[in-house]
């Protein structure tokens, strides 16, 4: 049998993002595999340098179009932990609303083109049909379908009305009826399990190794949800489950995304019936002579990671590690002694995002520089508090 | 047996899909669309400008009149003069930081053109 080198991308590689997977082929069975990344840099990090705090706020949501608001209340949350300053609960609970329903959404796009690599369209109509009532909450709640731009800093753009919280109740009715439907399908089909179970094996040792987050990470039995090892905002006073799985296949990570779909949709009814009558602050523009926070937020993928520092009242870095960096470094190895149909199936498991996961890492002369946190108050924020 | 019992359902409803072009759609009354601007109304304080990230607004100039005591002056103003749509990332800025609230969100969202001057408004 000959050897073949069989390059997927970077235009279009099964999603509709560009990055090249280069695969030596024995046959039909791949032998390794290479992922080149790079094609859709947008030197974000470099934008927000010198860009005013509220400035920043709105270019970090732009970083991805999927979980928009997570990169904009990871820079907020970083921001009002300089400031020392806790939010009042009313807006704490908005923003968990607006997270948890990108939860939703996020996983129910990701669900819908799961089902499209395999060819089950169905399914994929179905799931697409329903996202559109999340996008409509959206719509309604925040005024924008994909980029929210509800988060300012030390409150929110918009105070939730009576009407709309019966709107939110009926519609995540529906999902969860929906839903339920779908679980049911999901656990009965043929095809999707033949297609699933025991591609793409994660065991929890790898998976340590290699540092995964986010529901790829709990489908092989880490436990590594920020809303539970860290809470932020409204998380704290809220009950609800972390879910996790043992096994670690593509199909669980199928089952683990769907079980959070139908967790989150508890979580929303709680903070609904929760929500504190209580006047929004307003929007007054802040001052920030130097300082400098860490924020971590659970995006629909997983950890999301800000480092800030702001000097002059102006970003002067931001370091940003999204949680689909941090996944897609698996791929290669899961890749090995597969065959070629099921690259498509074992890429999308992971839900990769190539638009937020582009990062630059600079080497000058060959030195690399460790700082902690102490050194690094002392050279770069020396008047800090 | 879920997917077929679906499939029947589907059978009798109507299409979930509405047929947009002729049919017009209504977006909420928070929806953020294209922005406008009255020139007329703006003090030229240049806020909008210093705030906006994207960079898409430009600013032009102007004589005011004004009268002290029965003497007339002049002094020069810098109003709003035309805002780049293809630039604009809609995130509110500007009209939040107005201090005359000149400028404000329409609901009109069809600004898809081939020709990108056509997308820079003017008034």
């Amino acid at each position: 049998m000959h050897d073949f080198s069989l390059p997927i991308g970077p235009v279009n590689p099964s999603i509709k993002e560009p990055a090249c997977i280069q695969l030596n082929l024995d046959g039909n069975m791949i032998k390794n595999a290479k992922l080149n990344l790079g094609y859709a840099h947008k030197g974000v990090e470099h934008l927000l340098e010198g860009k005013k705090i509220e400035q920043a706020l709105y270019i970090a949501q732009r970083i991805c179009g999927i979980c928009s608001f997570c990169h904009s209340n990871g820079f907020n949350q970083s921001i009002e932990k300089i400031l020392d300053y806790d939010a009042p609960k009313r807006v704490k609970y908005i923003r968990t609303l607006v997270t948890e329903l990108e939860r939703i959404q996020s996983h129910m796009l990701w669900m819908g083109f799961m089902f499209h690599e395999f060819g089950f369209e169905t399914m994929f109509q179905y799931l697409l049909r329903d996202r559109e009532h999340v996008l409509q909450l959206f719509e309604r709640v925040t005024g924008g379908r994909v980029h929210h731009a509800i988060n300012k800093p030390k409150t929110v753009r918009y105070d939730l009305k009576k009407q709309d919280i019966t709107f939110i109740l009926e519609k995540m009715d529906l999902l969860e009826k929906q839903f339920k439907k779908y679980f049911g399908i999901i656990k009965k089909d043929g095809v999707t399990k033949e297609r699933l179970v025991d591609v793409g094996l994660i065991s929890k040792k790898r998976a340590k190794r290699f540092c995964l987050v986010g529901p790829t990470a709990r489908a092989s039995g880490i436990n590594n949800d920020i809303r539970d090892k860290h809470p932020y905002d409204a998380y704290p006073y809220l009950d609800f489950e972390v879910i996790m799985r043992k096994k670690g296949d593509a199909y669980t990570r199928l089952i683990v995304r769907l079980l959070e779909v139908l967790e989150s949709i508890k979580i929303i009814r709680q903070l609904m019936k929760g929500l504190p009558e209580q006047k929004i602050p307003e929007a007054k523009l802040i001052f920030i002579e130097k300082g400098m926070s860490t924020s971590q937020v659970e995006a629909p993928r997983g950890e999301n990671f800000y480092f800030t520092t702001i000097k002059n009242n102006k970003v002067d870095r931001a370091k940003i590690r999204t949680p689909t960096f941090a996944v897609i470094n698996i791929l290669p190895t899961l890749l090995e002694n597969r065959p070629v149909g099921d690259v498509p199936v074992i890429l999308h498991s992971l839900d990769p995002c190539f638009s937020c996961m582009e990062r630059v890492i600079i080497v000058k002369d060959k030195k690399r520089e460790v700082i902690d946190e102490h050194t690094f108050l002392h050279k770069y924020c020396d008047h800090h508090h | 047996m879920g997917i077929k019992k679906e499939v029947l359902k589907n059978l009798l409803k109507r299409p979930s899909t509405s047929k947009y072009p002729g049919k017009e759609i209504d977006p909420e009354d928070r929806f953020r669309g294209k922005i406008t601007f009255d020139k007329k109304e703006c003090i030229g304080c240049g806020l909008c400008r210093a705030f906006c990230p994207a960079e898409c607004i430009t600013l032009t100039w102007r004589k005011k009149k004004f009268v002290v005591r029965g003497v007339e002056h002049q002094k020069i103003i810098h109003p709003i003069h035309k805002i780049d749509i293809g630039k604009c990332i809609r995130c509110g800025l500007c009209v939040d930081v107005c201090p005359v609230d000149c400028i404000w969100f329409t609901s009109k969202f069809e600004l898809a053109d081939k020709d990108k001057k056509k997308l820079i408004s003017k008034m």
